[in-house]
């Protein structure tokens, strides 16, 4: 799929001008319908398939370990597959080293289980088909995928420094993981607009892309900027950087309390 | 060029803005146009179009013509920047970094068939190589496994590093020569091995350079014996050439060699 | 003559017989000056050193050196016409893990986008390698004005087209990528940190690049200009 000059050059017009037009009618904030699916694998402790409204589709999978906290220190373990990227490609390499530091914000003594053992969570991630950067994409995914996570219940007692004894579980009864994932939004800058959750048009067009992180009610680190296509790829206002975080601090909430 | 208003630096450096494109001067107004080593582009802090240097050498400022067009309104003038020539010790400056359109390149024939000759592009007349010319980067690093420009777009260059590549080009039997252009063999015109100085059509496609052979300078100019076994031969006419040693005479398309 | 038979490694083109007694002889050509960096850190510019690069670059400041060669503009494999170079950039170093190094050429390649006339070198491809060394291992984010620094001198030793020379600053774990005298934002990268605020201002971190901005860019005219 691919744009000619003549539906760039008309996409970036009207995405750049005063009074921009998004080409789906969407405004500045707006994301586009997503539908999640949550739970759906039978093997996994917590699991969601994401699907996006132009059909970029990708399933998440939450697993889980207990391993000795004072011997794996990194608890929290983001793998992402992406359908016709190898596992080296700068893409998805650069995804994966993105989702490990973001996930790293995540408060890990909710994942501790007693004074020597965790819980080791690995989210798998493959995403399916993608149009556009799907850092957004998989990140709602994660979100929905953490928070559908259910955990077998600790039965053994939480000392147990001086005994020599693996924790134990209760043969069905499970804890819901209370962890608040952060969220990755993707948002595109075109002139001196800018535009939440840019779709595959409007993607081509960006001067540039700004990767923003949200958590808890406000933006975090790690925020970044990242060129979403190769011919218009330039500079822009400095300020449009804290413009775009004040979208997301604004709206991050509302997406939220939509996503769950 | 007294009456332009614009002072013009004799050095520039990348980034450095050299003139606006519209400048007001009498009686006339002077646009320029962006020649080789410059660029346009708009600069936001002043919202105004203006024409910056791209590369580290001397700015030049030469007075364009408009042939069948005259713009009694304007004068019209070029802004390039050539690079300098004290600088050739590193050998990579003032060398010609690709092939383009109406450059006379010298080849090396791959394959043939019956419709064209693939070659590849070994060299430009007149001008250097660029120093990593068709080496790749000739064992110096490791690239990855989609590594190297060609890892960013879909091609099978992302199972493989590399090695050897140059830009690849076709002459199509129709460009062979200038004359009975319908009736080519060949066959008769080149052979694999043999080295060709063609000049170029156009960019071609995705992976070739269309070439042409299809005039008196132009064509086979090293070529040997019993496809690449025998000897070196010397161009009898322009569509003969024999070896010295055995005698043998091939069929080839010939470069006027003088 | 085969296909396949051409992916040998060729010797580089003019290739010379190995000559030993002379190997240091030539380092002669390479054009070098020191300059103070505005932290009193002086740091030592080199261009042209490897012999088979089209262009390359060597940055030295205190506990890190970086060697940067570009190779290209050359044939890609892509099957179909692209109007314009794709622009590559390798990162190598034994101190970070891969996906690390190739996130942050991901970042690059998007800052240098920016200022390499890509349009003027149809159906090609532009490679860099910044191999690097250093010392003592920091955040990453502190070396993205020296790699970006590099990149420019290499690029321009290559003669490449570039239509800005663009800086980088590192103000706070925050990496930001200035054009246009500082006007225009080409580049942010801000990692997680241990001392994170309530609100995240990057305002004034932008702010704080911008003054420092045309300092911090001189040292690198000054290096272009003289040599």
């Amino acid at each position: 799929m691919s744009l000619s000059i003549a539906e760039k050059s008309y996409l970036f017009d009207s995405l750049s001008s005063a009074q921009a037009l998004r080409p789906d009618g969407r405004l500045p904030y707006q994301f586009r319908p997503i539908e999640i699916y949550t739970d759906f694998l039978p093997s996994s402790n917590g699991s969601s398939r994401i699907i996006a409204s132009d059909g970029s589709e990708c399933i998440i999978s939450v697993k889980s370990k207990v391993v000795d906290h004072t011997v794996e220190k990194d608890l929290v373990q983001v793998d992402i597959d992406i359908a016709g990227e190898r596992d080296d490609s700068i893409l998805v390499e650069s995804i994966t080293s993105l989702f490990n530091k973001i996930i790293d914000t995540i408060d890990v003594s909710k994942l501790q289980l007693t004074q020597k053992y965790s819980f080791k969570i690995y989210i798998d991630v493959l995403v399916l088909s993608t149009y556009s950067y799907p850092v957004s994409l998989i990140s709602f995914g994660i979100y929905s995928a953490l928070n559908s996570t259910y955990l077998p219940k600790l039965i053994s007692s939480f000392d147990d420094l001086e005994v020599e004894e693996l924790p134990t579980f209760h043969d069905y009864d499970l804890v819901k993981l209370d962890v608040s994932p952060p969220l990755i939004f993707v948002l595109a800058i075109v002139g001196d607009n800018i535009f939440i959750d840019p779709a595959f048009n409007e993607s081509k067009v960006a001067n540039n892309g700004l990767i923003i992180s949200w958590s808890q009610g406000k933006v975090i680190a790690p925020v970044r900027t990242m060129a979403l296509n190769n011919t218009y790829v330039k500079g822009f206002k400095p300020s449009l950087v804290q413009e775009g975080i004040d979208l997301v601090n604004k709206y991050g909430q509302d997406i939220v309390n939509a996503l769950v | 060029m007294s009456d332009t208003k614009v002072k013009f630096p004799s050095r520039s450096i990348p980034g450095q803005l050299l003139c606006p494109v519209y400048a007001p001067t009498e009686p006339k107004v002077t646009k320029y146009t962006a020649g080789p080593g410059t660029k346009l582009i708009h600069y936001d802090a002043n919202n105004l179009d203006v024409i910056t240097s791209t590369r580290i050498g001397h700015v030049t400022v030469s007075p364009v013509d408009v042939e069948g067009k005259d713009d009694n309104d304007m004068i019209l003038m070029q802004v390039s920047v050539t690079s300098d020539e004290k600088n050739d010790k590193t050998n990579s400056h003032s060398s010609k970094l690709l092939p383009k359109e109406g450059d006379v390149v010298l080849c090396r024939v791959i394959r043939i068939s019956l419709q064209r000759a693939n070659v590849e592009i070994i060299g430009f007349q007149n001008e250097p190589m660029p120093i990593d010319g068709g080496v790749g980067t000739n064992g110096h690093s490791v690239v990855g496994v989609n590594g190297g420009s060609g890892g960013s777009t879909f091609s099978m260059s992302q199972s493989s590093s590399d090695l050897g590549e140059t830009f690849r080009g076709i002459i199509r039997s129709q460009d062979v020569r200038a004359t009975d252009r319908d009736r080519v063999k060949m066959v008769d015109a080149f052979k694999p091995g043999d080295i060709v100085k063609a000049q170029i059509l156009s960019l071609g496609d995705g992976v070739n350079y269309y070439l042409t052979t299809a005039r008196n300078d132009l064509g086979v100019v090293f070529a040997k014996s019993d496809n690449g076994a025998g000897s070196l031969m010397y161009a009898m006419d322009w569509q003969t050439m024999t070896a010295p040693v055995t005698g043998a005479v091939e069929k080839r398309k010939c470069a006027k060699p003088f | 003559m085969n296909v396949q038979d051409r992916r040998r490694i060729l010797g580089p083109a003019g290739a010379k017989p190995l000559v030993f007694a002379n190997a240091e002889a030539k380092e002669d050509k390479t054009v070098k000056e020191e300059t103070q960096l505005n932290k009193n850190l002086s740091i030592s510019l080199q261009r042209g050193i490897i012999s088979n690069a089209n262009g390359s670059s060597i940055v030295e400041t205190s506990g890190i050196s970086l060697l940067t060669s570009v190779y290209g503009p050359r044939s890609t494999r892509s099957m179909s016409f692209e109007p314009r170079a794709t622009l590559n950039i390798i990162l190598q170093s034994n101190k970070f893990d891969t996906s690390n190094l190739k996130e942050i050429s991901n970042f690059l390649i998007s800052v240098l986008q920016c200022c390499v006339c890509l349009e003027k070198y149809p159906k090609s491809g532009i490679d860099l390698f910044i191999n690097f060394n250093i010392e003592d291992e920091d955040e990453l984010v502190q070396y993205i004005p020296i790699m970006i620094m590099s990149c420019m001198i290499a690029l321009m030793d290559a003669d490449i087209e570039v239509s800005d020379i663009i800086g980088g600053l590192t103000i706070d774990h925050t990496a930001v990528c200035l054009g246009q005298n500082g006007d225009q934002l080409l580049g942010l990268w801000k990692d997680p940190s241990s001392d994170e605020q309530d609100a995240l201002v990057l305002n004034e971190t932008i702010a704080k690049c911008q003054e420092q901005y045309s300092s911090s860019r001189q040292q690198l005219i000054e290096f272009i200009s003289n040599c």
